[in-house]
């Protein structure tokens, strides 16, 4: 008897439980970059899975993101989006595991998205988040919400290694953390905080929020001897390592999303305070953009136009920072047939370096209920010449991609 | 004296299409809450056919317009995403999307409705709430089983006018036809599977399946409810944006 009640207790379980999956073959070809460490062509399968369950006020969920590449053997990663357990009676929940944030009102430029780390290899339009652990607190009241998080460990963001031909990147050691002006450490536990508190006016959504943790929206790095030749004038080195170095960052911005004249206006104004001894200069950051959507034939267009600023920081100051002075244009169009076939088209320009453009253009369509084939071009038009400063990383980023991918 | 003889009737039409349609609305109303499932088949001119799921939930909000919640489960790609919707009676309507791949919640203007609806031939103004504030009408004709009654919309529409053959029997359209700006018959749709419903003391009909045809392309979509609920007290968390982000 007990056995059969476990049975149809295992049965109740499982069928409140939600299991989805999908398959992606995907294929890169970049332009020779004339650099025999890097692959021109990668093919790769690409595996995502997620389950989810509920029982009264608990439920639990768990998305993996996984990538292997048969060419280039560093680009392989598997790390959770999600996966975490909640309590939630509708109006408050609690949520513990690795989490997923985004806070942002903004599309392609968002300043005030700095939560969690991302994985950079990929296209700036599809930069995948990382889970970051955290035990999160949201309350729900009238039209509004303020939710809370500590994250006490520090998820390394993901950059493309030595064999990617997707930018400049050399091959990164371990990350640091920046404690004092002289002191590092590679402990990656530390305490992170932060919360938003978010409502609507009128025909607003406005979001106020306030971070404080190691920040990972730009990359320094430190260069570690770990060789050297003997001269005469004594022992100079001959290899390094390089070790991104990260630091502590607090900012408070605020977001907001506005119908207005049939379109939407979006803003983002968002301060960041660094500590003295990272010697970084506190600074503010703005974004802004609208989208508006119009009927053309049986489908819908929609055009996006955004642009950042950061204020009070020299050209040096902003050389790690991919964007800092840069406006977007955009177009997608959703021919809204059967296949779901959609064409993106979006160039990012360089408002400071008028030579920088980055272009994307993108079609994509399902092909059944359960398979979606999609074909791209990533094109840089940015020449190195200030030693990599804003999109010169990713100068020879160019490629045409196709992926097709099977749902379950 | 002769001009007021040729423009009451007009009046009187007007009136009578808006009569009616009042009385249908106040039937209608009073079912406090609505779940179901959704299932849509869309054809092409071919006959070929695909097919869409979602699950829809409507609050209705005493004075204002209804909220509701589409869930879309397939096709895959877009499991998961979900539609809010807040009608007003007169003001635009609020509207957010949320994408669960993002995990970001959209607010998008609702101005634009004449769009299809996932490829079907529905628009989002077909399927979106219908407040008698938001037309203008006119009597046409009436016989022993129905009434027909033309509307015209005051705000921005896919159409230049709508003719609707309600039944007596149901209150509710049973067909309608829809005219686009060239004043061309451009669709048309027929209601049908009418399933009789009791919430407290009322009872109301809602028909189970729409068949859309389109005159002009040959393609058509069929809608079809199954599991429909009637008279849930949904809790108002559920048609908070806040919220979107946090139920399965």
């Amino acid at each position: 008897m007990k056995l059969f009640s476990l049975f149809f207790l295992a049965l109740s379980l499982f069928s409140m439980t939600k299991f989805n999956a999908d398959v992606g073959f995907n294929q890169r070809l970049f332009k020779d970059d004339d650099n025999s460490k890097t692959k021109s062509y990668n093919p790769a399968i690409n595996l995502k899975f997620g389950v989810k369950h509920k029982t009264n006020n608990f439920k639990a969920k768990v998305l993996m993101d996984s990538l292997y590449d048969f060419a280039d053997k560093e680009r392989f990663y598997f790390y959770p989006e999600e996966a975490w357990v909640a309590y939630d009676n509708d109006e408050d929940i609690i949520k513990l595991g690795f989490q997923h944030l985004n806070w942002s009102s903004t599309e392609a430029f968002r300043p005030s998205d700095i939560v969690n780390s991302r994985n950079f290899d990929g296209t700036i339009k599809n930069a995948n988040k990382i889970g970051e652990l955290m035990l999160s607190y949201k309350k729900i009241f009238g039209n509004s919400s303020v939710m809370a998080f500590y994250a006490p460990y520090f998820m390394k963001p993901l950059y493309p290694g030595e064999e990617n031909s997707y930018g400049a990147f050399p091959d990164l050691e371990d990350p640091i953390i920046l404690e004092d002006r002289n002191s590092t450490t590679d402990d990656l536990w530390h305490h992170q905080f932060g919360g938003i508190l978010n409502f609507t006016i009128g025909k607003s959504d406005i979001g106020i929020h306030y971070v404080n943790h190691i920040d990972r929206s730009e990359l320094d790095v430190s260069l570690f001897p770990t060789n050297f030749i003997v001269t005469p004038l004594g022992p100079v080195p001959s290899s390094f390592d390089i070790v991104p170095v990260f630091s502590r960052v607090s900012q408070v911005g605020i977001t907001s999303q506005t119908a207005i004249f049939e379109s939407i206006l979006k803003t983002e104004l968002v301060h960041r305070n660094h500590p003295d001894y990272t010697g970084k200069k506190d600074h503010m950051i703005g974004s802004l953009g609208i989208e508006k959507s119009f009927s053309l034939g049986d489908g819908e267009l929609t055009a996006l136009a955004e642009g950042i600023y950061t204020f009070s920081l020299n050209n040096l100051q902003t050389q790690n920072v991919l964007f800092d002075n840069d406006a977007l244009l955009g177009f997608r169009y959703a021919f809204n047939d059967t296949a779901g076939k959609e064409i993106n088209f979006s160039v990012i320009s360089d408002l400071k370096y008028f030579n920088q453009h980055i272009y994307n253009f993108d079609y994509s369509q399902r092909i059944g209920n359960d398979w979606k084939a999609e074909i791209g071009l990533n094109f840089v038009d940015a020449q190195v010449k200030n030693n990599y400063i804003g999109a010169e990383v990713l100068d020879n980023a160019d490629f045409i991609y196709a992926n097709i991918k099977r749902y379950f | 004296m002769k001009f007021l003889l040729l423009i009451l009737p007009i009046f009187a039409m007007a009136n009578k299409g808006l009569e009616i349609t009042q009385k249908i609305d106040t039937h209608n109303t009073g079912f406090v809450g609505e779940e179901s499932k959704m299932t849509m088949v869309l054809i092409n001119a071919q006959g070929d056919k695909i097919k869409r799921e979602l699950i829809s939930k409507t609050k209705e909000i005493p004075k204002d317009g209804d909220k509701s919640l589409i869930k879309f489960l397939i096709p895959k790609d877009v499991e998961g995403t979900k539609m809010l919707t807040w009608s007003h009676k007169k003001d635009d309507d609020d509207q957010w999307l949320f994408l669960p791949s993002l995990k970001k919640t959209k607010r998008i203007h609702s101005s634009n409705k004449t769009s299809s609806f996932m490829g079907s031939e529905f628009s989002y103004e077909d399927l979106g709430s219908q407040e008698v504030e938001k037309y203008n009408y006119k009597f046409i004709s009436e016989d022993d089983k129905n009434w027909v009654i033309e509307r015209t919309p005051l705000k921005k529409s896919g159409y230049s006018k709508q003719v609707s053959t309600i039944s007596k029997k149901y209150m509710n359209a049973v067909k309608i036809d829809y005219f686009n700006k060239r004043k061309e018959l451009m669709k048309t749709a027929f209601f049908d599977n009418f399933k009789e419903y009791s919430v407290g003391k009322k009872k109301m009909y809602r028909a189970g399946k729409i068949h859309m045809k389109n005159l002009l392309t040959k393609k058509e979509s069929i809608l079809e409810w199954s599991n429909r609920r009637m008279g849930i007290k949904h809790k108002d968390t559920t048609f908070k944006k806040e919220g979107l982000n946090e139920t399965f």
